[in-house]
């Protein structure tokens, strides 16, 4: 049976009990209309870059101190020129929930976030991302749904959840041609072949845990993760000796990860700090023609203002491998640093936000404008950019340059 | 009958010195000292209405809880659906014994998100939820963080009246000065006018519907209006419950994390 029929199999079975058991059910959604269209400046010039509607639905049960939930998305995009890969789908969170007054737990498809950061990712690595998501917003709409379960206990201010993940998600690449994302990630003239990806057996079960404590001057959460990378890490062989085809296989490999966070409000700031290690981490090396193994540190300092309508984010972020260099397809230190600037005006209906990222060495940068105000409680219109900038070279985010765009957007919550 | 007459007038004199012993500060503090329950639970619906008469709604959950030197409260968003989810947690504590009144710890889960944020317990004078409330007016105000002043007495929709000045020692504050009508009977808000901080009248809080609950008096209606812009907000409680057992569990984290707060 496939695993599609499976999920479709699943989630009957799970709003069968919804209605079955609930004794109180919530239905609520959004559908969002919008399109992306290329800058002046750029090769895309005037043209779609995405165009269509998404519609989210969530679905909620209680009965008592338990629960159920189940959210879905799907998508059609008309400006990927396949028929075919207009449409998409998937069940972004189905899982049973019980909350008692001290332990508690969570089985199903779920998306938790860690950390402290802001739109970077530091010791978050327990739910993979969604490489295709162009305009997400938010973490739902960027992150993909661990299947796991979580046991939670809480002592007054000390919290530890566990995760047993039995079934491994890695991340979503843009693995097909009408990606948004695929030359950028993967190079003209050459391929995926396969990608390996984990047996579903006791062996390949990845673990996490969190613990958490919120405290009158601090909050401080410590982190453990023993899985698969997210990514799967290529190797690149020749397809076929007599035309001279390449092509790329990746595998997923273990790794573990240890980190925390802490968050200080100081007057009217808060100090945010994060860090995460990563011993012997795999990398390609640069040819793709072998892995290493590294010890990663990757950390980041962030402080955050909020006063009346305004809010300003600032963040620094490093990431460095333990011996480097030219081996390795990854640089010896990336720094970047962000700021965030919103504010609202006529009761929060009306929101101006500016955001940026830029790289330390290259100076590239990505930069999202944007102007959103509430018709009223369930509709919303937006208007703003993502700007890619190149540095001195391509760099992490100027890479993407052909992509900048005016988006346009219209939710309708219900 | 001249016995009676001495008596009487003895006893109307005793009473007027005893009226005119109070003070401003005196009045404040027998309303801030009303007897409160240990926990309060409820439903509120809050109605933004503008200046053209449009009107949006927006409903809320809150729970709190006493816990002596410290008071827990959480308030989880349930209308309009862009908040739906969204969960505050604040821990407010006692003033001390030198009159200072420590800052919150406050904690906002965002759906969205999926993440807890440690947010600064300064901004108290921010809009709530974009309504004419703040966060200060949602919380506790300690007594001594003001001075007051009797200014006389007036009757405020059928209430009899004490009328104070109470101006904030902190002159940075969003409504330094307010205007305090305190109810002779009970002593209980009735009426509060906020002034800027060009000391221009800015908002007028209305209180009414007041009853009884559980042996606690409960303002069911609050009608706070921002006389500058010409716009107001309703708020209304409903599904009062006071001193039922709430879970210690309902005050952490934890519980605006994972949505619990029902």
């Amino acid at each position: 049976m496939g695993i599609r029929k499976v999920y479709l199999s699943l989630t009957v079975v799970f709003l069968v009990l919804l209605h079955g058991f609930s004794q109180e059910i919530d239905f609520s959604g959004r559908f969002t209309s919008q399109a992306a269209v290329g800058l002046w400046h750029t090769e895309n010039s005037g043209d779609f870059l995405k165009g269509g509607m998404e519609a989210e639905g969530e679905l909620s049960g209680n009965y008592g101190d338990s629960s159920l939930y189940i959210a879905g998305i799907t998508e059609y995009d008309a400006a990927k020129k396949s028929g075919i890969d207009n449409f998409s789908g998937r069940v972004k969170e189905a899982y049973f929930d019980y909350n008692g007054s001290w332990f508690a737990f969570r089985i199903g498809r779920q998306i938790s976030a860690w950390g402290a950061a802001d739109g970077l990712i530091v010791a978050d690595v327990l739910c993979p991302k969604d490489d295709n998501a162009f305009l997400a917003d938010d973490t739902s709409a960027s992150r993909l749904g661990i299947d796991a379960a979580r046991v939670s206990l809480t002592l007054d201010s000390v919290i530890v959840d566990a995760y047993v993940i039995p079934f491994f998600t890695p991340e979503a690449l843009p693995l097909k041609s009408t990606d948004i994302f695929h030359k950028y990630v993967f190079p003209d003239g050459v391929h995926v072949h396969k990608i390996n990806t984990p047996d579903v057996n006791l062996k390949n079960m990845e673990y996490a845990l969190r613990f958490s404590t919120y405290l009158r001057w601090f909050d401080l959460s410590l982190y453990g993760f023993y899985g698969f990378q997210d990514k799967p890490v290529f190797k690149i062989f020749m397809m076929d000796k007599k035309t001279g085809e390449f092509a790329l296989d990746g595998s997923y490999v273990k790794h573990l990860m240890a980190g925390g966070d802490i968050s200080v409000p100081l007057g009217d700031f808060t100090i945010r700090g994060e860090a995460a290690f990563f011993p012997k981490k795999c990398f390609a090396t640069s040819t793709f023609t072998d892995w290493e193994r590294h010890n990663e540190f990757v950390f980041l300092g962030g402080i955050d203002w909020m006063k009346s309508s305004w809010t300003i984010t600032a963040q620094y972020f490093g990431d460095y491998i333990r011996k480097s260099l030219a081996d390795v397809d990854e640089e010896h230190y990336k720094h970047t640093a962000t700021l965030s600037i919103s504010y609202s005006l006529d009761r929060a209906n009306l929101e101006f936000s500016a955001s940026g990222v830029v790289n330390l060495e290259d100076f590239d940068s990505a930069i999202q404008t944007e102007i959103s105000y509430d018709f009223s409680d369930s509709i919303n219109f937006s208007l703003g950019t993502k700007l890619f900038n190149a540095g001195r070279y391509k760099g992490t985010y100027g890479r993407y340059k052909d992509l900048s765009c005016a988006v346009l957007k219209g939710t309708y919550r219900f | 009958m001249k016995k009676i007459l001495i008596c009487a007038i003895s006893f109307l004199a005793g009473s007027l010195c005893f009226a005119q012993e109070l003070t401003g500060y005196e009045i404040a503090k027998r309303c801030d000292e009303q007897n409160e329950p240990n926990t309060a639970s409820y439903s509120a619906t809050l109605t933004l209405t503008d200046k053209k008469g449009r009107s949006r709604v927006r409903e809320i959950l809150m729970r709190s809880k006493d816990y002596g030197e410290t008071e827990k409260n959480v308030i989880v968003f349930v209308t309009p659906k862009d908040v739906q989810g969204v969960g505050y947690l604040s821990f407010e504590y006692d003033e001390k014994a030198d009159g200072t009144k420590p800052k919150s710890d406050n904690w906002l889960y965002m759906p969205a998100l999926k993440k807890v944020r440690r947010i600064s317990g300064s901004d108290t004078g921010g809009d709530f939820m974009g309504t004419d409330f703040t966060y200060d007016d949602m919380g506790d105000r300690g007594l001594n963080e003001d001075v007051y002043e009797l200014l006389g007495e007036e009757n405020i929709s059928g209430n009899e009246c004490y009328k104070v000045n109470a101006v904030s020692k902190d002159k940075t504050e969003k409504n330094p000065r307010r205007i305090l009508y305190i109810s002779k009977d009970n002593f209980l808000l009735i009426k509060c006018e906020l002034f800027d901080r060009q000391d221009n009248l800015q908002r007028v809080l209305l209180c009414s519907d007041i009853i009884k609950i559980d042996g606690y008096w409960c303002t069911q209606k609050m009608v706070m209006t921002n006389v500058q812009t010409n716009h107001s907000t309703t708020m209304e409680m409903k599904n009062v419950v006071y001193d039922k057992t709430l879970d210690d569990g309902m005050f952490t984290v934890a519980a605006i994390e994972r949505g619990s707060v029902r």
